[in-house]
């Protein structure tokens, strides 16, 4: 979502999520229907943060 | 047996457990006049030792001092970039914490100390990249995972140190855990685990991941003996009551050969015509102590830094006496 702050008003972004059939990583846009455009599966998963993740040992 | 000296083990119960003439006021003189150690046997990380003519208050000490107040060096923090393993982040992490590492702590700062900045005196940092994949030309239908994937399990010697600041030229060996062979998460084909691991200096009582050691414990010395000559059957059958090696039978007499060995178990009070042969006691000032490193340092000195960190105690509270009274 941070990506979106820096977009002037009207421009999109192309989001990534992963299939959840065929596991591919699929780009979709604001107005795209809700669908791989691989397969045409209609679950997606977001994909892990590009952050590394703190984590405390114990 | 005098009840000065010796705790009587009786069949459920145990007598007169603490010194009934004792005599408290410390002195050092009869301390060091009584005081002993011997050491049994020592045999790369476990070490057993006999530490004679203390109070259990002091011994106790020692044994609570190693397992949670000698610092020792831990895993602390971790920066995961991918894990797309079965286990979660925190599952992993906390595992990955447990790793003993082959530090010698003493060569580093506590975080405390230097405000909670990290710098190359008080942190370690390792890497740790695996990625699994499929084996090429790997047989259909082949089971060992050894030859089906690559970095089919994450291993402890998969953690690679990277030495920061001047760490190179103060560590001529790298440093790396204890065990490499310790598994942490097992990959398929497609799944990759990738951090940085922090580790920090830290005692036992923040978390068992700091104690360094695996066991530290200490029993009483086993005093065992016949009141009265044991011979025949009866000799074979008051051998079977106790540890092997306790008592021998030499010409149709039982004799004991090494109380030390015994485990205590009281058996021979559960025979009518055993009970009455034996005396079963316990030396009060007489501690066997058993200490397991985790491989940081060897279990001596673990003792010695034990002692040392009870040495600091005792001048802390003696400060803040005089503090109180006012005396020098």
């Amino acid at each position: 979502m941070d990506q979106q702050q820096d977009l002037l008003p009207g421009q999109q972004v192309a989001m990534e999520y992963i299939c959840g059939s065929c596991g591919r990583r699929t780009r979709i846009r604001q107005m795209d229907s809700l669908a791989c455009t691989n397969c045409g599966h209609r679950i997606l998963y977001k994909p892990r943060t590009a952050r590394p993740v703190q984590v405390n040992c114990r | 047996m005098d009840p000065r000296t010796h705790v009587e083990m009786a069949r459920d119960h145990v007598l007169h457990p603490s010194n009934p003439d004792a005599q408290d006021a410390y002195d050092f003189q009869a301390f060091k006049e009584k005081f002993k150690i011997e050491m049994q046997a020592i045999d790369g990380m476990d070490m057993e030792f006999d530490m004679i003519g203390v109070d259990a208050a002091i011994a106790n000490a020692v044994r609570r001092i190693l397992i949670s107040e000698v610092p020792t060096m831990a895993i602390e923090q971790a920066y995961i970039y991918h894990n797309s393993s079965v286990l979660p982040d925190e599952m992993l992490a906390h595992r990955i914490g447990l790793i003993p590492l082959a530090v010698d702590a003493r060569r580093f700062r506590t975080l405390e100390e230097d405000n909670n900045e990290m710098n190359d005196l008080n942190t370690l940092v390792f890497d740790l990249d695996v990625e699994c994949k499929h084996r090429e030309g790997a047989k259909a239908g082949e089971t060992d995972k050894n030859k089906k994937y690559i970095n089919h399990m994450v291993m402890s010697s998969d953690i690679k140190w990277q030495p920061k600041g001047n760490q190179k030229d103060r560590f001529k060996t790298a440093i790396c855990p204890v065990h490499e062979d310790i598994p942490i998460v097992e990959l398929r084909p497609g799944q990759r685990v990738s951090m940085e691991l922090h580790c920090s200096k830290g005692v036992g009582k923040l978390h068992a991941k700091w104690s360094p050691v695996a066991t530290a414990s200490y029993r009483n010395a086993p005093h065992i003996v016949l009141k009265q000559r044991v011979t025949g059957d009866l000799a074979y059958r008051l051998q079977q009551c106790f540890t092997d090696g306790v008592i021998e039978v030499r010409d149709g007499e039982a004799e004991v050969v090494n109380s030390r060995a015994d485990m205590m178990s009281r058996e021979h009070l559960r025979h009518d015509d055993l009970a009455p042969l034996v005396h079963t006691t316990r030396r009060r000032n007489h501690f066997i102590f058993q200490v397991e490193s985790t491989g940081a340092l060897e279990p001596d000195v673990l003792v010695c830094e034990a002692v040392g960190v009870l040495k600091d105690k005792c001048s802390r509270l003696l400060d803040q006496l005089n503090a109180i009274t006012g005396t020098e």
